[in-house]
């Protein structure tokens, strides 16, 4: 019986030191500053293309008309993002990724992709509050095409209604259209 | 005689307090970049801590955080509040962490130095010395299979509940107390030192309570 306690004694405080020692505080491997830099820069680029992740994790139900369906969503997204690396302007942000698709109505000035929680009504009081109307849109990605009603906008115009529509709720990106216009 | 089960009274390390963190998940869900920040910030410690356990690689680290808060991003609406925010989220990290280690493969192991732990022992007072206790029980952590290192990390590393660690791994109770039991025994084979270690005793974490679970 004594024996056993002792067991019983040198198990417990065996855990306690492993416990202990694994509680040691580590020195962190990755660095948060860059990680969450390249985080919103995904976030960013993600915003613009369909998720594959969502995708994946379905059930499997129907497998292949799923897999077919992920590949029809695939290959629209990098036909997006492929339009888009040949269209983008110099001057344009590096994390643009909504760049017009071929046949784009003229007059689009900026694009944005509201987030799925935004009713369409809330959107439409929105774009009527700020003089702009949708021309385009919804592509692929879910991004509409802005229009400024005034027929010639300036820069600045442009810039002052991406700056009010990126401080509203319910917008995940709101991007200029790059070039002159 | 079977050792008793302990209740555990320490939760698990939470910066903010869930409501805090499921209001982020509802400002993220609107789009909310701050927000994402915010959450990211709080939670990058402790996923970098969990996920060093299953692999060296910064690199591997960095792309499972990555994955995990691309997936939050996108779920962030979808969660309903059924398990605590930091459950949902080290649930997603451990399945990122293990799609990327399956593509990433297995890591060499190192052999556990016994005579390097026997040195650190003698000096534990030293906060230097426990570091170095610490890494020799991590080098000792690399000899188990993933699953198990998951859930001693979880466990004893991060103190969640058993219950929580199933809820992460998405696996049953009785496989978390198996997985450390198994655990155990590994690292009582590479550690057999550890038991009478004095500075158990006065380390400044003498009020944790243990889960010696599966008795």
């Amino acid at each position: 019986m004594k024996h056993d306690a002792d067991d019983d004694s040198t198990d417990l405080a065996w855990q306690r030191a492993l416990r202990q020692a694994l509680a040691e505080p580590q020195p962190p491997l990755t660095d948060a500053d860059a990680g969450l830099k390249r985080l919103m820069r995904r976030i960013d680029q993600g915003d613009a293309a369909p998720a594959m992740a969502p995708a994946r994790r379905r059930g499997h139900g129907p497998l292949v008309g799923w897999l077919a369906a992920a590949v029809v969503v695939e290959a629209v997204g990098l036909s997006v993002l492929g339009a888009g690396l040949l269209w983008r302007d110099a001057a344009a942000p590096a994390y643009q990724t909504l760049s017009a698709p071929a046949g784009e109505p003229a007059g689009v000035a900026l694009r944005i992709v509201p987030a799925p929680a935004l009713r369409a009504d809330e959107l439409q009081a929105l774009l009527r509050g700020l003089d702009l109307q949708i021309v385009s849109g919804p592509n692929a990605a879910g991004a509409y095409g802005l229009a400024l009603q005034a027929r010639a906008a300036s820069e600045q115009q442009v810039a002052a209604k991406v700056a009010a529509l990126r401080a509203a709720p319910g917008m995940r990106l709101v991007e200029p259209v790059g070039g002159p216009r | 005689m079977p050792l008793l089960s302990l209740i555990r009274a320490r939760p698990a390390a939470a910066p903010q307090g869930d409501a805090d963190e499921a209001a982020l998940l509802h400002r993220i869900a609107l789009g909310e970049r701050a927000a994402m920040e915010s959450l990211y910030r709080g939670y990058h410690r402790r996923l970098d801590r969990f996920l060093a356990r299953l692999t060296r690689r910064a690199d591997v680290v960095e792309e499972v955080i990555n994955d995990t808060f691309w997936i939050v991003w996108q779920k962030a609406g979808e969660f309903r509040g059924d398990s605590r925010v930091s459950t949902w989220i080290l649930g997603i990290a451990w399945r990122c962490a293990l799609k990327t280690l399956r593509e990433h493969g297995d890591e060499p192991t190192e052999p556990a130095d016994a005579a390097s732990a026997a040195d650190a022992l003698h000096a534990l007072d030293d906060p230097h010395a426990r570091h170095e206790l610490a890494d020799w029980v991590a080098k000792g952590m690399r000899r188990l299979t993933a699953e198990q290192r998951a859930t001693m990390e979880l466990a004893y590393g991060a103190g969640h509940s058993l219950d929580e660690v199933a809820q992460i791994m998405d696996c049953e109770l009785s496989t978390v107390k198996a997985r450390m039991f198994h655990a155990r025994a590994k690292l009582r084979q590479v550690l057999p030192m550890l038991a009478g270690m004095p500075a158990v005793r006065h380390s400044g974490r003498a009020g944790r309570q243990e889960n010696d679970d599966e008795a």
